[in-house]
């Protein structure tokens, strides 16, 4: 299935729901409901509540993330927000404020 | 006005399991095969493939409708409907194309003033 891409200079407020996989290298603000994987790229940008199946976090979140299998916060990443996730990963380099709360599968 | 670039490499793309509710504005060129609700405002070319499902007023440059919209659209340089398009609202723009096959209510404006910041 193609994979929707948010590019650089797209700026979204509101919510977006779906079930393929999405890459942000925009601005997204408001709620992220995907039944797939989510990549927010270096230059991305979001300020959302977001439930995901996945996450790779390479660019700014700012808000709640419940996932379904995995969050990833690479090294550029930035991330401020309570999280929900069986597993985790932080590399060096991350910056990570909030709650953390690893559900048991 | 300024006299944007058109790419022709789109940079956005909106696949069809992707649904949007909300305002979505850029400078890049977009292609959408999902559903967006809400407003698009966008300096440069939209596309609006058959699987798509807009409903939107929509501010753009240029617009080419293979799918369907819902709502007013102000262009300021090109609209195209294919026959593939099912449209319903208002079209403004100085050129619009209308292919046989393509179904269109609503109302049609070919010469209009555009509006402050587009």
């Amino acid at each position: 299935m193609s994979n929707t891409v948010i590019g650089q200079t797209l700026v979204i407020d509101g919510e977006i729901v779906g079930d393929e996989s999405l890459t942000i290298l925009g601005t997204v603000k408001g709620r992220i409901e995907l039944n797939n994987k989510l990549l927010v790229e270096n230059e991305g940008n979001v300020e959302a509540d977001i439930i995901v199946d996945n996450i790779t976090v390479n660019g700014t979140v700012t808000g709640n993330v419940d996932a379904r299998e995995k969050i990833e916060i690479e090294s550029t990443g930035q991330m401020i927000g309570d999280i929900r996730t069986p597993k985790l990963s932080i590399k060096e380099g991350a910056i990570f404020k909030g709650q953390i709360d690893m559900v048991m599968e | 006005m300024k006299k944007m670039v058109l790419t022709s490499k789109p940079e956005g793309f909106i696949g069809q399991g992707i649904e949007i509710k909300g305002s979505l504005t850029g400078d890049e060129a977009l292609i959408v095969e999902g559903k967006i609700t809400g407003e698009i405002s966008l300096n440069n070319h939209l596309t609006v493939q058959e699987t798509a499902e807009i409903k939107a007023n929509v501010e753009t440059v240029e617009l080419t409708i293979n799918g369907n919209l819902e709502g007013k659209v102000q262009v300021s340089e090109l609209i195209t409907v294919n026959s593939t398009a099912q449209v319903s609202g208002e079209l403004y723009a100085p050129r619009i194309i209308i292919e046989e096959g393509a179904r269109f209510n609503g109302h049609i404006e070919m010469d209009f003033e555009l509006p402050e910041g587009i």
